[in-house]
């Protein structure tokens, strides 16, 4: 796992918690973790998007966010 | 001058270093003339029935020019009557009343062999008992030594019937061939002991000789294992010190063996949360003269760092060892080599691309010249890199600042069971 992919992978969670996405599920398995993100559209409905974290750095970083979002609940 | 004095569970001596219950500690011309060198105290060598022991005993670990790493011994306890024991301790305490004599005892795990035993020694002014559940062989095929020592039920109470009787503080040798000291520890404490020692030595057969297919050391064409000790067995002792200095509810002070050659090793085993050391090895190695040394080297340390007192040291480093899953997952080192002290041999190239992390580039620059340069940003702060370097200052492993917050293991988890549990509700 390099740097690029630990990059390529923040950058992809950063981006989708500027999007006004907040983590709701995660889920952690041999294959790394699975993060399932949610945000309310203008039109009321719920919108989701799914990331596979694989990088050890990447998977630090999420958890790091999953404590703070916790902390601002 | 700082103060070398130690007071371990109530038995004082002039300074923290012990001779261990071994062969220097055999009789008393051999603990006069240690104190004459000047040991702080001697754990004499186990009394006990008198044993018979084999011929061929001792063996050691030689590596890389470097004698003795390690030492195997298949030698039992005190081969001579208890009398002629007691005799010899009697006029060594007579001649030397300021340092520390204690009596190691070993017999059948029975009430009133404890008592019979703990009573003679107790007679002749030893200050102080240490019951040998540690030793490895061949008592220990009789149902002493370790093979009481591994027992936690056995430790307590056999600690138990000493204590019944015993009027000097009691010190309970621990074996490290068990999976967790700290149960024996804790058993130790429940049967009512004073204090604690570790370790005795591990389960050892030291090699095999290519030519003759003989166990080293080998006894007519016959081998058994032996005890394990030596600087190879320093980092094993030194957790095992450390592990029962930090448990709640082990609080008892602590005598540290093994591996321990210099004052440097002591200062480690003191800050990790021993009173005292005792030493075996370095004295069958180097001879009692070490032990200037060693006291020299400590007074020096402790006027340097300003401490008055040997005793302001113990259990200083104990707070800052944990589990791990109370390590900081964010902190980050990473290598950093030196190109003026390199010296271009690619052993830190070779360990990282063949057993680490392959972070480590090779280039070369606009003269031609190659040279050697971590990637910092892929570098996970193994270390291996400058464990394997030959010159002192060419890798550095340096702290990596980042902007997140200290995260352990153990808070990662408990985070994210409340924020699934959150999300759940």
């Amino acid at each position: 796992m390099s740097y690029e992919q630990f990059l390529e992978e923040k950058t992809k969670i950063d981006e989708l918690l500027q999007q006004g996405y907040s983590i709701e599920r995660v889920v952690e398995n041999l294959d790394g973790a699975f993060l399932q993100f949610v945000r309310k559209a203008r039109d009321g409905k719920m919108k989701t998007q799914t990331l596979h974290i694989q990088s050890a750095d990447a998977r630090k970083y999420f958890s790091v966010r999953v404590i703070q979002q916790l902390n601002n609940a | 001058m700082a103060d070398l004095r130690i007071n371990l569970a109530g038995i004082k001596s002039p300074n923290p270093f012990w001779l261990a219950s071994a062969p220097p500690t055999n009789s008393g011309y051999q603990v006069q003339r240690a104190f004459e060198a000047g040991w702080g105290g001697a754990v004499w060598k186990t009394l006990g029935e008198p044993i018979l022991n084999v011929s061929s005993r001792f063996a050691a670990l030689h590596f890389n020019g470097q004698r003795v790493v390690g030492f195997n011994n298949i030698e039992l306890i005190t081969d001579r009557p208890l009398e002629a024991n007691l005799q010899e301790m009697y006029e060594t305490k007579k001649r030397f009343p300021d340092r520390a004599l204690i009596a190691s005892l070993m017999v059948e795990p029975k009430r009133e062999k404890w008592h019979e035993i703990v009573k003679r020694v107790e007679a002749v002014g030893v200050d102080g008992l240490e019951l040998n559940f540690g030793c490895p062989h061949g008592m220990a095929e009789r149902g002493m030594g370790s093979a009481s020592g591994q027992v936690p039920e056995l430790v307590e109470k056999q600690t138990y019937w000493v204590k019944e009787v015993a009027t000097t503080p009691v010190i309970v040798k621990l074996t490290p061939n068990i999976t967790d000291i700290t149960a024996t520890a804790e058993a130790a404490v429940k049967g009512g002991a004073d204090a604690i020692s570790m370790i005795n030595t591990i389960n050892s057969l030291m090699g095999v000789d290519l030519d003759t297919w003989n166990t080293i050391p080998h006894v007519a064409g016959k081998g058994a294992h032996g005890g394990y000790c030596g600087p190879a067995v320093k980092p094993i002792a030194l957790n095992m010190v450390a592990e029962c200095a930090r448990h709640p509810r082990i609080r008892v002070p602590i005598s540290g063996i093994g591996g321990i050659s210099t004052w440097k090793d002591a200062v480690e085993f003191i800050l990790m949360g021993a009173t005292g050391v005792q030493v075996c090895t370095a004295v069958m190695h180097h001879g009692f003269r070490i032990v200037e040394d060693m006291i020299e080297g400590l007074n020096h340390y402790l006027d340097e760092k300003g401490i008055a007192s040997v005793m302001d040291l113990v259990g200083k480093c104990v707070p800052n060892y944990s589990d791990w899953g109370n390590l900081d997952l964010n902190y980050k080192v990473a290598a950093r080599i030196n190109q003026d002290v390199c010296i271009q041999c690619n052993k830190c190239y070779i360990a990282c691309e063949d057993a680490s992390h392959q972070c480590i580039d090779r280039l070369t620059d606009d003269d031609g010249k190659t040279y050697l340069k971590v990637r910092e940003e892929d570098c996970v702060g193994c270390n291996l890199c400058s464990i394997v370097c030959p010159v002192d200052g060419a890798i550095d492993m340096v702290e990596i600042s980042n902007d997140l917050p200290p995260m352990t293991w153990n808070e990662r988890q408990a985070a994210l069971q409340a924020f699934t549990n959150y999300h759940l509700k």
